[in-house]
């Protein structure tokens, strides 16, 4: 085979024009269905909140343990709550020209939120931080897990789910930078409690499995009702923590699986608007009689029952508790107090949690 | 990043990003459906690209995660890959040169693209896969091998 006929052989590999402008329409489709209200973090989002945080005093705290204040009560302010159980000094590495530290954690193992800190330790390193570009997808071969905007953390299997890094610009130095992680995964309930941290060092991307699951407790409740919300599903279990929640249910018809060219295929059989009426009809209900609407950042999808899962076929909602401010026009952080929710309503059925 | 830039992007590489799935997936419906994925993550994220150089190579990337996402679902690896695969081979029957091409594992596939169709070399591989740049050069050595490439650098 010459050069010239594997470039002749991959020509042929193409689409119609009419397929091209089909798919970027189901791009713009795609897009525009995942609404405000229901879009999951991203780069953009997590500058409008790093912005509101640095408006925001800084509480007066307890220094953690290498005298530096707070920065995760600084980009969340919210986790001055449950202080106590933000982790210190998680991870370090060193390469003899920069160090970098997992400074601060937060997680539930669904969500994951980290203060990441990079040092110089010569020039190289210097030079190094300088230019580096932190956003930089890679897969690193320490865990097999791939990073599609650089700095973030992984679960085994690699779970979809989203990340990304806002650089905090106000504490960089020529030998400083910061970093303020969120990770927003689907639903875990993971023996090994671990997911994999990507980095970079100055000899090239890194990752490394931490433990992510003790930080912040998560409950754990059956759902049960003489009722059922919709003859679609029928919701099963529901996980909650300060941080995020999970509706686990047994799909009746969501969705369908069928057998097509290339293999499996999912075919979705409710409409946006039937989704978006669960969603909006569904809410926490706490001791005190508040109903909190949840906050729901990824809704059904598929799931191949395990144990993990309470051998459940259908991710009905999960997400963190942020919420969109109407107000600020972005999503802002926010924690509920998960012991003090006693029931879960959807659609107007109630589902005693206590 | 405005939609008409992603447009421009999208009318650029759309035929890059199509072929990186196609040789990941090997199959045309779902390597339209992860070449939609990748864009629609371009749209979702609005990352800011200083060059269209960074800008392709992280559709390059990205394009190869969503694929290597799916070839791991479970209800994908349902499927006799054997025999649904080796029917949308069989659809460039006419066309033995490229079910050769598309016989490579991916881990050869996707370097041998870049360094033969879209002329990276091999330093630029290695920094778009975030290989070392031996391991790219042992890959497509290792790819001539398969596909008995003359060497016509």
């Amino acid at each position: 085979m010459k050069t010239n006929d594997y470039i002749k052989a991959l020509e042929s590999v193409k689409v119609q024009k009419n397929t091209k402008e089909e798919i970027w329409q189901n791009v713009l489709n795609q897009e525009e269905k995942a609404a405000p209200k229901n879009r999951r973090f991203s780069v953009k989002r997590f500058a409008a909140i790093a912005t509101a945080a640095a408006c925001v005093a800084v509480f007066a705290s307890p220094l953690i343990s290498s005298g530096i204040e707070s920065l995760m009560r600084k980009m969340y302010p919210q986790s001055a709550k449950i202080a106590d159980k933000i982790e210190t000094s998680v991870f370090e590495d060193n390469d003899g020209h920069v160090k970098m530290t997992v400074e601060e954690m937060l997680s539930d193992m669904q969500s994951v939120y980290m203060i990441v800190h990079y040092e110089a330790l010569d020039e190289t390193g210097k030079e190094w931080l300088a230019n580096r570009d932190f956003t930089q997808p890679f897969i690193s071969d320490d865990t097999g897990a791939y990073f599609d905007f650089g700095l973030g953390v992984r679960l085994e299997e690699e779970r979809s789910g989203t990340f990304g890094n806002s650089e905090i610009e106000e504490n960089r130095t020529e030998n400083e930078r910061w970093f303020y992680v969120t990770c927003e995964l689907q639903h875990v309930n993971n023996e090994n409690k671990r997911g994999a941290f990507g980095y970079y060092m100055t000899d090239g991307a890194k990752s490394t499995w931490l433990d992510i699951g003790t930080n912040v407790e998560t409950y754990v409740y059956e759902l049960t009702s003489d009722e059922s919300p919709s003859d679609r599903f029928i919701p099963k279990y529901l996980t909650v923590s300060e941080l995020s929640f999970t509706i686990f249910a047994e799909n009746i018809s969501v969705y369908s699986l069928y057998e097509g060219s290339g293999g499996w295929r999912m075919e979705s059989l409710i409409s946006i608007e039937e989704m978006t009426e669960v969603e909006e009809s569904t809410c926490f209900v706490m001791a005190d009689g508040e109903k909190i609407p949840v906050a729901i950042n990824g809704g059904m999808g598929c799931l191949e029952p395990d144990e993990s899962n309470y051998y459940c076929d259908l991710l009905l909602f999960d997400g963190t508790h942020d919420y969109f401010n109407e107000e600020t026009q972005s999503y802002e952080h926010r924690m509920i107090d998960a012991e003090n929710i006693v029931g879960l309503e959807i659609m107007g059925v109630y589902y005693d949690l206590k | 990043m405005e939609n008409e830039e992603i447009k421009q992007l999208y009318d650029k590489y759309f035929d890059t990003v199509y072929r990186v799935c196609f040789l990941l997936v090997k199959n045309e419906a779902d390597a339209k459906d992860m070449t939609q994925e990748t864009f629609y993550r371009l749209i979702k994220h609005s990352p800011l690209f200083e060059t269209d150089g960074k800008a392709k190579a992280w559709l390059i990337v990205t394009a190869s995660n969503c694929c290597k996402t799916l070839l791991k679902k479970w209800w994908y690896k349902k499927a006799d890959a054997d025999g649904d695969f080796k029917e949308e081979i069989c659809n460039f029957s006419d066309n033995e040169i490229l079910k050769t091409v598309l016989s490579l594992d991916k881990k050869y596939s996707i370097p041998t693209y870049l360094y033969y169709y879209e002329g990276y070399k091999t330093a630029e591989i290695a920094q778009i896969l975030n290989e070392k740049q031996s391991t790219v050069q042992t890959r497509l050595a290792k790819a001539r091998e398969i596909l008995k490439i003359e060497l016509s650098e």
